[in-house]
């Protein structure tokens, strides 16, 4: 109890809070940035942090990243330019949100969901972090194999019109993922003697060409007329939160559940979270066929899933030192800089610090909707900007986003191919989201299915001998099944009209 | 004529000036530090803490710049096409050594201007807490007695612990194929996939499997250096546990454009060893676990000299090199 | 452009097939019958398969249609001479900036970027030259002095602080 006095303590002292507010307006430029990740901003931090006492250092990392996570749907939701790959999975939804007039709804229930999920993964931090984080050791990679097969499935999911054509682009992703060097047999493919194609196709700059530069083609050329004025964005961000929480409380508590737990899981993070939340949501939904036209449901459950990640990804971190995400990773060596060794033994070493952390990781998700609050009616300006102002700067913006991913013209190349990609699919009706999903999970894909099989000698039957990768298999394999029964029946009924 | 003499030695005369001063006056605009691996990884940490303490020494500011990708190649290959001016250096990695021998580049350390030796932390021999073998003689024995049963991880093919654990195998007349690798991204995730029971060793550093250690799920066996690391000083020596006179580390390095002017050079192995000496450099690796290696420009070139013959002579047994 | 299905599927199936090809090309893992090869190869032919599925619908629906669907079709703004002109040019500004920037500076490439754009979209001359030289400035300042990005600096390199 004392520990904890003296942790409210450090935490609740000017010098500390100051730090936090600064971090926070930090987290929310870079998040909404294209181009620009919590990664990067908390990459960034770790020389300003080595000058600082800890639990200032830890604050300002937590804030920064939890800010930055929920800022990416603010561009997304706006430009349809998600501004993280966490935003990605829903930013066709909030988008067309924006384009009924209901930006402010949408906004309002990514800040106050982000925030929800992000309490809620606290909360298990606190609370069961040394079991949980057993549990997440516990994944080799056959159990990641049919995690990562299963998240592939979202991309049928998540596909409005024709799943065919999703599970088309999933694959285009699926190959760009093959090309460069970074593969288990560390052979150059697909390089064709370039040493930028060797490095591989970076997933942030064809995120911004897919998404934005696709979009500044519509509509610099071929004017088409796609952004809502500022005027018919009306309302106030948390009208009708409430009801929304109360409406979706299961897709809510699932949402951050599911976020947790992928979040600890030491080799997937947040956007993938995202990902399988959003595809969650609309194959339990009641109106599935609603998804996609502009409803809130699944932006509830992804929101509070990738905010809820942030925090589960310190849970293998705290307790074992392996990195949840590439977040944590930094984090792990702040840790050690400040003296504060992660192990099974820090809640007991420096209980003072660690509950110093989760006082910190409430504050930084509560303070998120004040915060939250000024950068969407600050960044609602930006509508009111005639779009033959705004969509020169926003290929501007994007160079410069495409440029600082790896502070290389090679990613603006690869921003301008991805652009001209994007456009021709959305020209032909075909999901662009799903191209992100492939080049995401193709190198997890791939590592995990060439390890599992060198490690069992070419065993296939291996990946059904671990009582988690079995139970996880057997789910992926009904998941693909039912579809294909169910085709089949239907096929079966309509041959016999009885 | 006259008019044209006068300003030929006029020109000179500027020139001549303009020359040394250029050299005198370094730094007198931020510098690049070029870091060819990710934002966040050790490299970049121990990238960050030499550019911010270059910063205070110079008094200009010191830009640390990531260029991932290509296993280091991209990174590498920048730091040398920039212009030999003292305004871009880099951090050079182990992989330095390695990569020409897979063919996936022309540059070897011979294409860079070595200022300085930085840092240096040698192979351990990890396995499961649990693992029956009690030395890494035991462990040896063990892998003598069955081929291809026990896998290894921690990097990605013919990375730098592939190596470490494929030259041993090879200094004990072992066939490096019978610890059949498992790439992974990293010494985190074969790590952890040590403890998952995915694979029996891990030969990654002794810091990176600190915390894994210290929580008793991890135990190191030997460490491939001459003396035990400052973590843990009852660790044996590989030559200790085994006899083995194999050694393995990974190092990172200050390292120019190559034909940089001599007196840029020097004022920036000054700038080094002082950094290099200072308390803050010794506070930020040690509370990391890092080793704090030194070396000048000589030490350096004849250390990647031999570290690159090492390797070679390695990665033709494994069957990586080209 | 408007390609039919049918045409998209058999380019895309020509593209697996190489893929597949160049895949098999590629060495195993020293010591394992797989390697580099195996996860491009089943890339191919996943991808091969359903641009097969996919062009056998598109024949379908031309079929369906009595082939009136063009197999190609430009879309109406190509014809329009000012708006497919200003496609191609957001194109070239960027290609520019590629080849360019390093050379040239970040400074005075963007703020030629955007008033080239901005006159072509009738934005009035005043406010394009206001809007240019400040908020490339705002990024200058944001990026290569806050976050430390190494925009290029090209010909200021030695005005700039």
């Amino acid at each position: 109890m004392d520990a904890l006095l003296a942790a409210f303590a450090t935490v609740f002292d000017p010098y500390v809070l100051l730090i936090i507010c600064l971090s926070s307006a930090y987290g929310l430029f870079v998040g909404a940035m294209p181009g620009l990740t919590a990664t990067m901003a908390t990459a960034l931090l770790v020389p300003i942090t080595f000058f600082m006492p800890p639990v200032p250092a830890l604050a300002a990392i937590v804030t920064a990243t939890a800010m930055a996570i929920f800022a990416g749907d603010i561009p997304g939701c706006l430009l349809r330019i998600p501004g993280t790959p966490a935003s990605a999975a829903y930013v066709d939804e909030a988008y067309a949100l924006t384009r009924k007039g209901k930006a402010e709804q949408a906004l309002g229930a990514g800040v106050v969901f982000s925030a929800i999920g992000g309490i809620f993964g606290t909360i298990v931090l606190v609370t069961a972090a040394p079991a949980l984080a057993e549990i997440a050791l516990q994944f080799s990679s056959f159990e990641y194999f049919w995690l990562v097969c299963l998240g592939l499935t979202c991309a049928v999911f998540i596909t409005t019109e024709s799943p065919l054509k999703g599970i088309i682009t999933l694959f285009i992703g699926l190959f760009v993922a093959t090309i460069g060097l970074d593969n288990p047999a560390g052979q150059p493919r697909f390089t064709f003697g370039s040493a930028d194609l060797l490095s591989g196709v970076d997933v942030i700059p064809a995120m911004i060409g897919l998404f934005a530069i696709a979009e500044v083609l519509r509509v610099v050329a071929a004017a088409e007329v796609r952004l809502p004025s500022a005027a018919e964005v009306k309302g106030s961000i948390f009208r009708g939160q409430w009801e929304l929480a109360k409406k979706y409380r299961v897709q809510v508590l699932r949402g951050s559940a599911s976020g947790t737990l992928i979040g600890a899981l030491p080799g997937a993070g947040a956007d993938i979270a995202a990902w399988i939340a959003y595809a969650m949501s609309k194959r339990f939904s009641k109106e599935p066929q609603k998804f996609g036209t502009g409803h809130i449901e699944g932006i509830v459950e992804s929101g509070a899933a990738n905010n809820a990640a942030v925090s589960g990804a310190w849970i293998p971190a705290l307790v074992f030192g392996i990195p949840g995400d590439s977040i944590t990773a930094i984090v792990i060596g702040v840790l050690y800089l400040k003296g504060l060794n992660p192990g099974p033994t820090i809640f007991i070493n420096n209980p003072e610090s660690i509950y110093a952390v989760f006082i910190l990781f409430f504050l930084s998700n509560i303070i998120m909707l004040p915060f939250g609050w000024l950068a969407i009616k600050s960044a609602k300006q930006i509508l009111r900007v005639p779009r033959n102002i705004l969509m020169p700067l926003i290929l501007m913006f994007c160079i410069v986003g495409a440029f600082a991913m790896n502070n290389s013209l090679y990613g603006v190349t690869v921003m301008l191919v991805f652009g001209l990609l994007g456009f021709f699919l959305e020209e032909n009706g075909f999901p662009i989201a799903p191209v992100i999903l492939g080049m995401i999970l193709g190198p997890m894909l791939e590592q995990n299915f060439i390890t599992s099989l060198i490690k069992s000698d070419g065993d296939m039957l291996a990946f059904f001998e671990r009582p988690i990768a079995a139970g996880l298999g057997i789910v992926t394999l009904l998941v693909w099944a039912t579809p294909i029964v169910l085709a089949l029946l239907r096929r079966r009924r309509r041959m016999s009209p009885a | 004529m006259r008019r044209r003499s006068l300003f030929v030695a006029a020109a000179s005369l500027v020139l001549a000036g303009s020359l040394p001063a250029a050299a005198q006056d370094y730094p007198t605009r931020p510098i690049t530090l070029i870091v060819p691996w990710a934002a966040g990884g050790g490299t970049d940490a121990v990238a960050r803490i030499i550019g911010s303490l270059l910063e205070k020494d110079l008094g200009q500011p010191v830009n640390v710049v990531n260029r991932t990708g290509g296993n280091g190649v991209v990174g590498h290959q920048a730091i040398a096409s920039g212009s030999p001016d003292g305004y871009t250096i880099g951090i050079a990695t182990v992989e330095l050594n390695m990569m020409h021998w897979q063919g996936l580049t022309n540059l070897t350390y011979k294409d860079y201007t070595p200022i300085a030796l930085m840092n240096a932390d040698p192979a351990g021999l990890q396995v499961r807490a649990d693992a029956p073998y009690k030395t890494a003689k035991d462990l040896l024995a063990a892998i003598k007695a069955n081929p291809g049963k026990f896998k290894a991880s921690g990097t990605g093919q013919g990375g730098i612990w592939h190596l470490a654990i494929a030259g041993l195998l090879k200094d004990q007349g072992i066939d490096p194929a019978a610890v059949p690798w498992v790439p992974s991204n990293g010494a985190a995730p074969g790590l952890q996939d040590l403890v998952a029971g995915g694979v029996e060793i891990v030969p990654c550093s002794i810091p990176e499997a600190r915390s894994l250690i210290d929580a008793g799920k991890v135990k190191s066996l030997a460490i491939m250096a001459d003396k035990p690391p400052a973590l843990y000083p009852n660790l044996p020596t590989l030559e200790q546990a085994t006899g083995s006179k194999w050694k393995t580390a990974a190092w990172r390095g200050i390292v120019a454009p190559k034909g940089l002017p001599q007196p840029i050079v020097d004022k920036l192995v000054a700038a080094m060893e002082k950094i290099n000496k200072s308390a803050e450099y010794k506070e930020f690796m040690s509370s990391r676990g890092l080793g704090i290696e030194w070396g000048g420009p000589k030490e350096f070139t004849a250390f990647m000299e031999k570290a690159d013959a090492d390797f070679g002579a390695v990665m033709k047994a494994v069957g990586i090199a080209k | 452009m408007k390609v039919s299905d049918l045409v998209t599927g058999l380019v895309l199936l020509a593209a697996a097939i190489a893929i597949f090809a160049y895949a098999q090309t590629f060495p195993a893992i020293p010591g394992q019958p797989y390697g580099a090869g195996a996860f491009p190869t089943v890339v191919a032919v996943g991808l091969g398969a359903f641009s097969i599925l996919l062009a056998w619908r598109g024949y379908e629906a031309r079929r369906r249609d009595g082939g009136q669907q063009k197999l190609i079709a430009l879309a109406d703004w190509t014809r329009t001479p000012g708006t497919g002109a200003n496609f191609l040019l957001s194109l070239v500004l960027v290609l520019v900036y590629v080849l360019l920037s390093d050379r040239i500076g970040f400074i005075p490439l963007s703020i030629g970027i955007l008033l080239v754009l901005f006159w072509r979209t009738g934005v009035r001359p005043v406010t394009g030259v206001a809007v240019a030289v400040i908020m490339t400035l705002v990024m200058q300042v944001a990026f290569a002095d806050l976050l430390r990005v190494p925009l290029p600096r090209g010909i200021l390199d030695r005005v700039l602080w």
